[in-house]
């Protein structure tokens, strides 16, 4: 399982890749990430990266309810401990 | 040797401008124009059924002079999901009727969404090859707003209405290489026409990552089937599902996004017809390989070669 440092980090790499941002990310635990640039569409393209990144797979995975770090992660961790059990 | 001789298409009068309902529809401009990709979406009227977007593509394809004539049809095949009225009797026997061919024409429709050019064209040469005929018309019609809700913006800024036949022969433009076909219905319900409100339900986080990671795969697949080096194919039609999927697609790919157009800006998703109406426009160009990739209703996906013959 990953941690939240882990998870932090996965999502800057992903913003970073989906918004072809050049410079680091930074973006707070709890900032929106609609207030970052990401969209409905990008978000999806997100959690693909995360995915790609931790080597995970979320399945069907809104991030719509998942818009920031915390809760991203909080989502991804439940997500993978259901699918382990 | 049967293959493609000619393909002809069918767009309705009437359009939606998804730019002017931009705002009623909670979304920017710049997100509708560089991501959705649709700026307009066609609409047919209340009164045209399924068929009569057929009769339509069928009267481009005599305006065309593509030599083809009524009385040649041997076999008509319509890839539909939203067929005529409630599905019987099949849209196939309305198009037989409607364009006054004989009762000698086999005719039968084909349930399947976006990747139902690839396995029609796969389906209908078979058919012909088995039965010895060298005539026969593939229609692609699934007007989409026949189960669209009113105002869920999810899907009514996405799907437009038109129809597409291709006329398949002897003597033909293209001839098909070898074909690779897909399913998986543990993800069906991403994309469904819902029972109790029969209105279309579309589950956009799952069509992405299944288009983005299910299709590139196939494509490379198909290539190696067929022999080809990426590079030796001059152009990938790739189902219109949205220009954010195309735009996503060309990455995985590796190949030049010249040779990915999107093609559907004024259009909408056309569904089934969204990779012949594209075809339409390149039958009389130099383009000689030709990859074309439907994925979508199923969830199904489906990749082949059309290999443009020299006379």
């Amino acid at each position: 399982m990953f941690t939240l440092d882990e998870f932090r980090e996965a999502v800057k790499f992903g913003i970073k890749i989906v918004l072809k941002k050049k410079d680091e990310v930074v973006i707070g635990d709890d900032e929106d990430f609609s207030d970052y640039g990401l969209d409905s569409l990008t978000g999806i393209s997100l959690v693909l990266e995360v995915e790609k990144y931790l080597d995970i797979d979320l399945g069907e995975f809104d991030i719509d309810e998942a818009s920031t770090i915390n809760l991203f992660y909080a989502k991804a961790k439940k997500t993978i401990e259901e699918y382990d059990s | 040797m049967l293959g493609i001789k000619a393909v002809a298409s069918y767009t309705p009068d009437h359009c939606v401008s998804n730019i002017d309902r931009a705002e009623e529809a909670g979304k920017d401009v710049d997100f509708i124009i560089d991501k959705v990709g649709f700026t307009s979406v066609l609409r047919k009227s209340e009164e045209q059924d399924t068929s009569d977007l057929c009769v339509g593509a069928f009267e481009s394809l005599l305006a065309q002079n593509a030599g083809v004539t009524r009385d040649q049809i041997e076999c008509l095949i319509v890839v539909t999901q939203n067929p005529d009225g409630f599905g019987l009797p099949h849209t196939s026997a309305i198009v037989q009727h409607k364009l006054g061919l004989s009762e000698d024409v086999a005719a039968f429709d084909v349930s399947l969404g976006c990747s139902g050019f690839v396995y029609g064209l796969d389906i209908i040469q078979s058919f012909m090859a088995s039965q010895g005929f060298k005539h026969g018309l593939l229609f692609t019609a699934d007007p989409y707003s026949k189960v669209i809700a009113p105002q869920d913006y999810n899907t009514d800024l996405l799907f437009g209405d038109a129809a597409a036949v291709t006329y398949i022969g002897e003597n033909p433009v293209f001839t098909s290489g070898k074909s690779t076909h897909k399913t998986n219905a543990k993800l069906s319900h991403s994309i469904k026409v819902d029972e109790g409100t029969r209105c279309l339900s579309m589950l956009g986080n799952n069509v992405f990552k299944f288009a983005v990671s299910k299709v590139p795969p196939q494509i490379e697949k198909c290539l190696e089937m067929n022999g080809l080096d990426k590079d030796e194919v001059d152009l990938y039609l790739l189902h219109q599902g949205s220009k954010y999927i195309i735009d996503n697609l060309v990455p995985s790919l590796g190949v030049d996004p010249l040779k990915v157009p999107f093609m559907a800006a004024e259009t909408g998703n056309t569904v089934s017809s969204s990779i012949p109406m594209m075809l339409e426009q390149y039958m009389d160009s130099d383009e000689a390989t030709i990859l074309i990739s439907g994925f979508g209703v199923g969830l199904s996906w489906a990749t082949s070669i059309l290999n443009r013959v020299k006379y």
